[in-house]
């Protein structure tokens, strides 16, 4: 608990949090650098410029903190737990399944779970958008762009020929095949509906 | 539905045809080249060059992935922990292989145990080079004018671990002298600054300077390999000058995890060996300054004793010269 | 007259139908990874240079100069329309881009970015053929000390760039500064804040930095504010600038194109002070500063044309010496080398095919990307009418790739997340994180010309003001302390404050 200022009980929660943050920060990046040199053979060595920073960001940080005690502001707002969690998820997502099992797998998990941060989250909707993201981000990342991005699961032997590469790209063509039906079917009743 | 089923099965068929057409065996995918560096250096456009006539013989592509970063390690690191299935090689070179050792401490592979090694590329000559009213008319007043005057010249270098730092620690040793060693993000910044006047000299490699050299913004004073470059054909070498102990040139060598099967491997040491010695693609690198191994100098065994006796010369020299 | 049949001949060189054609295909490629957030010119450069095998070299850097400065305007288009700067030039972009097409004028914005920018390259293609030589020159006269102050100098000017309080702005500074230390020391390889861990050896990525505190932190605010979305999506007026707009826009061009075109010359980091400074200038001198950050449109029109003008003039170190300014440039020297031509300072004489030719398509170049992208404007405008709740999770999976390919790592992609979560906590403390995205671009350079020029003057720190040795750097520091002074004065503290409205 902060003890309330004297002569009154204006305060900027903001400012004394974001001064506290800023404060923590500093504190962090000098306990980094601490075994650096601070000071070297012409002034400068690797851990002065870290220090100087790190000392200026804690100053203004205490600035703001106290100067935030004495002054109104506004409070913190509301924050969107389902939205960081979801989005910060599913980029985790992303991040952890890229290589391990490649684009082609991870898209369509990756796109519903950042969806899910919508209050408005509809699954099927969410599914065939996923598929077809995919669809075009496989094509046009590994393929036109050719950035090497890895697009089939490595532990799968897509070479011409394999039964794998058969089954794989079967399934890939009916789940494409199964976007084009529901956006067409999407796009009909939106005539309809007009 | 039907028209699904039918497109599947005439999908399949077709599959099917060029499947049975298709060559079995190592390689039947396209393989990935990492290089450790930047898209443009000379390290990249070597991989480039030799890569694209590899790709070829073995009737895959080669796709390069530059992996960028800590004086190249982050990118060998990589391929050292890659499967080995030939499928993923590494464009190493004397700073990754040779003094990678010597400069970090927390080296997260090893560069004798953890490859296979494929062939030497090309390796470029390093080239000592100064600003252009450098006052030292040969590499014999260039040597006296630094000791006399180490005090208050200033060598640059393309930044920690890159061969102009590796080689530069070379000859400021050998030169025994305590010159000030100016840090620069890459060859680009360091030798514009030579070109400008604001440091005095550089060791850097002959692509990275030779057109600086013939455009007279800066001078060469010397080629440390045992034979003149077509490339500066007026540059003496290093023995000619008389400082024939500065051998040095920056190599360019294939390597495969360890592990990697004797038939992908077989394969890979043909291909670098057709490329090396395929005269279009020798004229390519030697245009470029590089110096190109013949089929002996391509094959594995001689790459494996030019990284062990460069870990033997590079390993001591910086851990007591560069502070850590 | 030598350069008009220079010029002619470069012509004559740049317009046959396969030179026109590559130029096309690299504009739309530019235009398209500009857009693409995360997606660079470098990676895309590096993956198209085997194509460019089979073309004759000056066919070759034809295309290769069309995906850079394509990938310019393609970055500004993200960066209007869904506030995600891809490279450092548009972080500025989206300060009032993004609120412009908040209040439905996407279009103006769009097109006055165009325009500006159209203009801008043509006066940088004309400068880079008649002066390149003597501009080497001025180039060349800076050194470390010179660049570390003319760094100070824009951090002074990052200042400006907050709308809000300043003492925050200046505390975002520090933050930056601080990020843009960690990773690898450059004098003696020491691991800075990596917690030992390998793939921050090279520090943190701009587009990292940028995808998480800009992006995502506003995917996550947008989520929350229902209405301020919709906004965007419902309120699109007319897609074109009005006449007043560009009566009100023209100035800023010219000033913006100036200031570019010098700036771009420098190779050491003179390009990325081109758009902010443009910034800080039309913040300056304009009547109602207050505006700024509320979707201005000299705020757009003023550092775009920088921006593109400085993307043209940093060819000139490239051109006249063969020295590349900048990691792009650096890819388009490997790929002339892999054609056999290493650049030097004899290019001009040696190849004036290519060297001419090159001119010739940067301005045909410039002005097909005026001829794409004014009618995709229409088309983007559009874009904003998908649903949110498909656009987001779409941003979200394009920045993903386009991270990861930047050095094929996932750990990139993880730190992004981070970023975005200590953005959004940032925006919700009341910072703003455009002050701190400059500094960070600007600390990398600094520190580095800082250390240099300690090094080259042996330790002496009145080396900067030392106006006898480094004339440049001593200029460059007394604007610095005189803007400061100014921009800290409690006079125009208290004039910034009124304007402070929390949104």
């Amino acid at each position: 608990m902060i003890a309330k200022p004297p002569g009154g009980n204006a305060r900027s929660i903001q400012d004394i949090l974001g001064g506290a943050f800023l404060v923590a920060i500093a504190a962090l990046a000098l306990f980094l650098v601490n075994h650096l040199p601070a000071t070297g053979r012409v002034g400068f060595a690797s851990g002065t410029a870290p220090r100087l920073f790190a000392y200026g960001l804690m100053a203004l940080g205490a600035w703001i903190l106290v100067a935030g005690i004495f002054k109104e502001g506004p409070g913190l707002g509301r924050f969107n737990w389902r939205g960081l969690a979801t989005i910060l998820g599913s980029v985790l997502v992303f991040a952890i399944g890229i290589r391990v099992v490649g684009l082609a797998l991870i898209g369509v998990p990756m796109v519903m779970l950042a969806s899910l941060a919508d209050q408005h989250f509809k699954a099927e909707e969410s599914l065939y958008f996923g598929i077809g993201m995919t669809a075009f981000c496989g094509l046009l990342f590994p393929t036109v762009l050719g950035q090497p991005i890895p697009l089939w699961p490595p532990f799968l032997d897509m070479t011409p020929g394999q039964p794998t590469a058969y089954i794989v790209y079967a399934i890939a063509a009916v789940m494409v095949l199964g976007m084009v039906l529901y956006v067409g079917r999407q796009l009909m009743q939106g005539r309809k509906g007009n | 539905m039907s028209f699904t089923r039918r497109l599947l099965m005439a999908g399949s068929a077709l599959l099917l045809g060029i499947a049975g057409a298709a060559a079995q065996g190592f390689p039947n995918k396209p393989i990935t080249m990492i290089v450790p560096f930047a898209a443009g250096g000379p390290t990249d456009t070597i991989a480039r060059i030799v890569g694209e006539h590899m790709s070829r013989t073995l009737g895959q592509t080669i796709v390069v992935e530059n992996v960028a970063g800590a004086g190249g390690t982050t990118g060998i690191t990589r391929a050292a922990k890659a499967t080995p299935d030939g499928y993923t090689i590494a464009m190493g070179h004397m700073g990754t292989h040779g003094a990678a050792a010597g400069l970090y401490p927390n080296l997260a592979y090893d560069p004798q145990k953890d490859f296979e090694p494929v062939g030497l590329a090309a390796g470029t000559p390093i080239v000592i080079v100064a600003k252009k009213d450098f006052p030292a008319n040969n590499l014999q007043e260039f040597i006296k004018h630094v000791q006399a005057n180490q005090k208050t010249l200033n060598a640059a270098h393309a930044g920690v671990g890159s061969v102009s730092h590796i080689t530069s620690v070379l000859l400021n040793s050998m030169l025994k002298v305590d010159v000030n060693e100016i840090p620069y993000r890459g060859t680009g910044p360091a030798i514009n600054d030579l070109v400008a006047g604001k440091v005095d000299y550089v060791c850097d490699q002959i692509v990275s300077v030779s057109e600086q050299v013939k455009g007279k913004t800066i001078k060469a004073y010397a080629i440390a390999t045992p034979a003149r470059s077509p490339s500066l054909p007026d540059v003496p070498t290093t023995t000619e000058g008389g400082l024939p102990q500065f051998q040095v040139s920056a190599w360019n060598a294939v390597f495969a995890p360890k592990g990697t099967s004797p038939e992908a491997l077989g394969k890979l040491r043909d291909a670098l060996v057709k490329a090396v010695t395929d005269p279009a693609t020798k004229k390519k690198l030697e245009d470029l300054g590089g110096v190109v191994p013949d089929a002996k100098g391509a094959s594995p065994e001689a790459l494996a004793e030019l990284v062990r006796s460069e870990n033997v010369r590079w390993v001591s020299l910086l851990k007591e010269r560069v502070k850590q | 007259m030598e350069l008009l049949t220079n010029l002619a001949h470069g012509f004559a060189v740049a317009v046959t139908p396969t030179n026109i054609l590559l130029c096309l295909i690299g504009a739309l490629v530019g235009t398209l990874i500009g857009v693409l957030p995360g997606i660079g010119p470098i990676a895309t450069i590096a993956m198209l240079l085997p194509i460019t095998y089979k073309l004759d070299p000056t066919g070759a850097l034809i295309m290769l100069a069309g995906i850079y400065y394509g990938a310019q305007y393609g970055g500004s288009t993200t960066a209007i329309l869904v506030n995600l700067p891809g490279e450092s030039s548009s972080v500025v972009t989206a300060i009032d881009g993004h609120q412009m097409a908040k209040k439905g004028r996407a279009g103006a914005a769009l097109a006055i970015a165009a325009i500006g920018s159209f203009i801008a390259g043509t006066f940088g293609t004309i400068l880079v053929a008649a002066l390149g030589r003597p501009l080497t020159a001025v180039a060349q006269a800076f050194g470390p000390a010179d660049y570390f102050s003319l760094m100070v100098l824009g951090l002074v000017c990052a200042i400006v760039l907050a709308s809000g309080s300043v003492l925050k702005a200046i505390a975002m500074i520090f933050l930056g500064l601080l990020l843009s230390t960690v990773g690898t020391d450059l004098e003696t390889g020491e691991q800075r804040m990596t917690f030992g861990f390998l793939p921050l050896a090279d520090g943190i990525e701009f587009v990292t930095l940028a995808m998480g505190m800009f992006g995502f932190a506003e995917i996550l605010r947008n989520l929350e504010n229902t209405e301020s979305r919709d906004l965007v999506q419902q309120k699109v007026t007319n897609l074109m600038p009005t006449r007043d707009d560009l009566k009100e826009a023209a100035p800023a061009v010219a000033r913006g194109t100036v200031l570019g075109s010098v700036l771009g010359i420098l190779p050491g980091g003179g390009a990325v002070l081109a758009a902010f400074g443009a910034y800080t200038l039309e913040k300056k001198l304009s009547k109602t500063p207050q505006e700024f950050g509320k979707g201005a449109i000299r705020g757009v029109a003023g550092p775009e044309s920088a921006n593109n003008a400085a993307a043209q003039t940093s060819f000139i170190p490239l051109l006249t010496l063969g020295i590349p300014p900048n990691a792009v440039m650096a890819v388009m020297v490997g790929a002339m080398t892999i054609h056999g031509i290493v650049p030097g300072p004899q290019i001009m004489t040696k190849q004036p095919d290519l060297f001419w030719g090159l001119i010739a398509s940067m301005w045909i170049g410039n002005l097909m990307l005026v001829i794409i992208n004014l009618p995709l404007v229409g088309l983007w405008v559009r874009l904003l009418r998908v649903p949110y709740r498909m656009l987001f999770p779409a941003i979200l999976f394009f920045c993903a790739i386009g991270v990861y390919s930047i050095n094929n790592q996932p750990f990139d992609v993880v730190l992004t997340a981070f970023f975005g979560l200590t953005g959004y906590l940032l925006i919700k403390l009341g910072f703003e994180p455009a002050p701190m995205l400059v500094a960070f671009v600007l600390g990398k350079i600094m520190e580095e010309k800082l250390r240099q020029a300690m090094l080259l003057s042996r330790g002496d720190p009145w080396t900067f003001v030392d106006f006898g040795r480094h004339p440049i750097s001593t200029v460059l520091i007394v604007i610095s302390v005189a803007l400061l002074a100014l921009a800290v004065t409690p006079a125009l503290r208290k004039k910034r404050n009124e304007v402070f409205v929390e949104e």
